[in-house]
This record gives structure tokens, sequence and C-alpha cells, in this order.
């Protein structure tokens, strides 16, 4: 609808006024990724995590309430969004959310809208607490004149920083074993993702309770508070530090973590360079706490460092990733000859999709380079949502379709996931490339061009034809699902009491090894 | 050369109208936005861009740019600021002389 609304469709419904548009573009993002991609990743790592391990769900309740906090989250903001037309988009950059005056907002859409955002990103911290508790919790008893949260917070900076070892080598300790890999590959790159996830979770969160205060004061006048209160320029910087955990944080992370796990079970092979791989989610944490400047590169009051600090760590993810696909894609060469089933097929064309949209990001992420593309279609459209569709979304397939059979007993059907991996891979590329090229033109993203597109024509054009590929593809995939369990199972999932359909052994605490200490 | 626009509600101030560039030398252009966040970017008059920038609410923004060719070009706000965003297009805004 989006897509059609942009390519001026004179059709009705897609002839949406820009209040409207706006509001569904407002809501687009939250639904993905959070009604989405979210969604997919916890449900994945709720059970996958407990399943390496070995060991159960550390809190089957707050997992439950993690599902529950997700969906009435995005359902609040998307009502929000749907009935009153707010519009701040997924940006929410200050002080336009709370501009009621200059912006045309209802005031009594700031509120639950706000609310929405606090109810996402509680469930988000609800995820990474049970995370943290399933991986790194129940630990050997402390000394008994140590307090319980310091000496937990102690091992966990030993384990993640492998401070152990270090201590080994100084010492002398022959063959010392480092804690962190009583951890799978898999396991640790999850962790690594959550330190991500709940950083930005903390952060729009804080912006929710943001918007639900200014909420509160706009429906009293006399105490409606100023817009002004707080720096747009810091805001923006704390703002784009915490959403770039998503974006250059935990989708890289959590997409490698998928791949360390799935392929190595696929082709019943170690994966390759995991000695490397392991160091590289760690130097991974540097990259991401630092990459934030490149959103920033067209804000003139920007303090020089900053932006020049944000190109340069930017050029990290080149190493991070690149080294990623490297481990991947030789742990595939070296186990040839290779049954191409769907899970592997998918998280081949994952790393293409990483490979176009990260190449993309990090031309745009360049100071001189990003004074052109800065908010234009390159930008959500070949870097953007290449990335995301092409990339995030395959690797959530592959994770899917690998998952599927273990959780339900059932095999989706194969030559259906081919036809949704052909319609899905050229629609997302197609529309990417549509968008990307307009973008190189000079047309802006979230624009309305109401006197007509001009030169874009050609370009949205094709990015529509894209999309309506896209969307098919998925709709095969949802033919694929029903197909397999039934209507009536899919819906039961909301109302029928859970019942586990994998035992998962429970053990007790590893056998001690020869430690530092 | 310094050029300063202020904008407010949606609207480009302009210092004159079309703001008279000469060709071939170092512009200053200084925007400052009294509410939200802007964007301010010059295009062509066939709707390619020529450059842009942020404009964030109580700073001063600023760019330097030397045009290079001769003749009208159109300002329109490349930042999100609210439904009324597409309707912030000024045509023949700066007239590059030379």
């Amino acid at each position: 609808m989006m897509r059609g609304r942009v390519d001026n469709l004179d059709v009705p419904l897609l002839g949406m006024d820009p209040q409207h548009f706006y509001a569904m573009l407002t809501a687009h993002p939250f639904v993905m990724i959070y009604g989405f991609a979210y969604m997919a990743v916890m449900g994945a790592f709720y059970f996958l995590v407990p399943y390496v391990l070995g060991r159960d769900i550390y809190s089957k309740k707050v997992a439950n309430a993690s599902f529950l906090l997700m969906i009435i989250g995005v359902m609040t903001v998307w009502t929000t969004t749907f009935l009153t037309h707010y519009a701040p988009l997924y940006t929410l950059y200050w002080p336009l959310p709370v501009a009621v005056t200059t912006a045309g907002w209802n005031p009594i859409s700031i509120l639950p809208f706000g609310v929405g955002m606090i109810l996402i990103f509680t469930g988000v911290l609800a995820f990474f607490f049970n995370m943290f508790g399933t991986i790194f919790l129940p630990l050997r008893p402390p000394a008994s004149s140590q307090p319980k949260p310091a000496f937990v917070a102690k091992e966990l900076l030993i384990t993640a920083f492998n401070v152990d070892k270090l201590r080994a080598r100084m010492r002398g300790v022959p063959d010392y074993v480092s804690k962190v890999f009583a951890f799978p590959v898999f396991v640790v790159g999850v962790f690594r993702g959550c330190v991500d996830t709940t950083i930005n979770a903390v952060i729009m969160g804080g912006v929710g309770v943001l918007l639900s205060i200014y909420g509160i004061s706009y429906l009293l006048p006399s105490m409606a508070l100023n817009p002004a209160l707080i720096d747009p320029l810091v805001y923006k910087n704390v703002f784009w530090w915490g959403l770039d955990m998503i974006a250059d944080g935990n989708v890289l992370m959590f997409t490698a973590a998928t791949w360390y796990l799935i392929v190595p079970l696929l082709l019943n092979r170690k994966l390759y360079g995991e000695n490397v791989v392991r160091a590289v989610i760690l130097a991974d944490l540097l990259v991401s706490m630092g990459v934030w400047g490149h959103h920033m590169m067209a804000d003139t009051p920007q303090p020089p460092g900053l932006l020049i600090e944000g190109q340069i760590v930017t050029w990290g993810e080149l190493v991070t990733m690149g080294l990623t696909m490297f481990a991947v894609l030789m742990t595939i060469w070296l186990a040839r000859p290779v049954k191409y089933t769907a899970p592997l097929k998918y998280v081949l064309v994952s790393i293409m999709g990483y490979g176009i949209g990260g190449t993309a990001g990090i031309i745009q992420a360049n100071y001189a380079v990003n004074r052109y593309f800065h908010n234009t279609q390159w930008i959500v459209g070949i870097h953007a949502h290449v990335q995301l569709l092409i990339g995030l979304g395959c690797t959530i397939f592959a994770a899917i379709y690998a998952l599927f059979p273990m959780l339900t007993g059932k095999q989706l059907n194969e030559r259906l996931a081919d036809i949704q991996l052909i319609l899905w891979t050229v629609g997302g590329l197609v529309m990417g490339l549509g968008m990307g090229l307009a973008g190189v033109a000079g047309m802006l993203r979230r624009m309305l061009y109401i006197n007509g597109l001009g030169p874009f024509q050609p370009y949205m054009n094709t990015a529509l034809v894209g999309a309506m590929v896209l969307a098919s593809g998925y709709a095969v995939f949802l033919i694929n699902i029903i197909r397999t369990v039934d209507f009536k199972t899919l819906l039961s999932i909301f109302y029928a009491p859970s019942k586990p359909s994998v035992t998962v052994q429970t053990v007790t605490e590893p056998t001690p090894r020869e430690t530092a200490d | 050369m310094t050029v300063t626009i202020q904008v407010e509600n949606h609207h480009f101030i302009m210092p004159e109208q079309p703001i008279i560039v000469p060709l071939g030398q170092l512009v200053e252009f200084v925007v400052v936005s009294h509410d939200v966040t802007y964007g301010f970017g010059v295009f062509r008059k066939d709707g390619t861009m020529v450059f842009q920038m942020q404009v964030v609410p109580e700073y001063k923004n600023t760019l330097k740019w030397v045009f290079d060719q001769a003749g009208f070009y159109d300002v329109r706000s490349t930042e999100y600021s609210g439904p009324q965003s597409p309707f912030m297009f000024v045509a023949n805004a700066i007239e590059v002389e030379g």
C-alpha cells in the first residue's frame, strides 16, 4: 500500500492523504521489527538456547510474559497510529513526537504510543533476563563473604573477556581452557547480541517513558511540559546510539549466531575458525558501541571528532561481518559435496543479502558521500531493506525451516520453500535496486512527490513490482505453514495451555575444570 | 557570501526571492529552525540533488558550497517534520548568476 502511494497510483485506498501515509510509515517498522523479526528471533532462541545447553528455560512465566508484552505493545503502537494518525516515524527525532502545534498531532495520541513502546521494550528486557538466567545461572556458589550479585557480575565479566585465560597464561598454567568454552559458540553469539538488545531496549524504552510523561502533561494543559527541556542534538546522538544497537548490533550478531548453529548442524561439521570467530564476537562489542555516528553525518553542528569516529568505526563492520561470512562459507566449502536443503539455501542467500546491503552501507557511511545520500531512497532501499529482507529475513526463514521439524514433527514442503526463496529474493532485490537507483538520482525517502515523480517514476514503478513479487513470496510461506500445520493448530497457540513438544534433559552444573583462581 | 535562512512552521523564510548567488564563488548557507528538525536540500530543475544538510532546531546549521552551473535551483526540506513535509518546497529559490 505504501509503495503504491509513493508511486502516486490513482486508485481507491492507495490515494491516501499524507497524514494517513505517514501514520502507516510510522507503524510499519515497529510491526516489522518487533512484531516479526524480534518475535521470530525470540521464538527460535527460547527453544534453541535451552536445547543446546541441555537445560530448561530459566523462567517459563517470564517467557510467556515477554510473548504477551510484545504482542500487546506492538498492537498498541499500531492501533494508536491507525486511529489517530499519529506519525512521528520510527526515528522519533526530538521534538517532533511532542510537537502537537507544529505537526498537528492529537495530544491524546502521545501517551498510548509511549505506553506501547514501554510494553514492547519491557518484553525485550524480559527476554534478555531469561537468556541471562538460562545461559549463565546457576553458578557455583559464591564464597560466603561475597554478595551474590557482585559475584555473578564478576564471573560474567571474567568469562566474557577471557580474564581467566589471561591469568592462567601469566601463571604459566599449561593447556588451560577458558571458562567461555563451556558455552557453544552459538550461545556466546546469542548472549553477545543480548548486550546490544538490552542497551537498545533501555534507550527506546526510555523514549517511551519520555513520550508517556509528555503525553500525560498534555492531557492537563496547565501542566504541559516544554519540549525545549531536551536538547535535540544530544537526544539524536543518544537515540541513534541506542537504535544502532539493533541495526548494527543485534541484527548482525543474532544472524551470525544462527549461522554458527545451523550450518555446522546441517553439515555435521565443526564451524571453520571457531577460535577466531569467538574473538570476532568480542571485537564486535567495540564496533557496535561506536558506530552510531554514521547516522549523524548530515548534522553540521555535530562535533567533527564524532563524525570521523563514526566513519572509521563503521569500517570495523567490514572486518567483523566479513570474517563471519568467511568462516561460514569455508565451513560449507570444506563439507563438499553438500546437500542443499531449504535452510542451507536460505543461509547462502542471506549471506548474499548482507553482502549487498552491507556494501551499500559502507559506501553511504562516508562523510562526503553521505552529504548526498542522506535520507534518500538509497539508504532505505539498497541498504536497509536489502539488509533486513534478504539478509535478516532469509536467516529467520532458514531458522524456521530448520527448527520446524524439531518442534512439530512435520516437514515444511521443500518445493514451496524454493518458490518462496525465489520470489522473496528476486522481489526484495528488485525493490531495493529500484529504490537505490532512485536515491542515486536524488529521490528522498519519506517524501511524497505530490506534483509527480518526474525522473524517479520508472524507479518507483520497478520498486512497486519488486514489492508485489516479495509479498507473493511471503504468501507462499504462509501457505506452506498453514498446509503443514493447519489453521486450527495455529490459532490454538493463543489459547491452548502450552505442552512441551521436546523433552529437554535437565543437567546439573558442569564438571569443575582447572581454573586460574 | 553568507545566506541566512530561517525555518518555522514548515516554511522556509528566505532573505529574498530568489536568492542571488555568484557562480564559482564560495557561499555559506546558515539555516536555523525554531521548532522541529527539518532538512535543507538544494535541487536542480530536473529534480536531481545538489547537496543537503539536516537543520537541527536552535542550532546554527551551516554548509559551504560553490555552484559550478548557472541557473535556477529549488529548495526542499530533506528531513521529515510531519505530514506537512511534502509541501516544504520553494521553486526557483536560488539563482546562480555568472
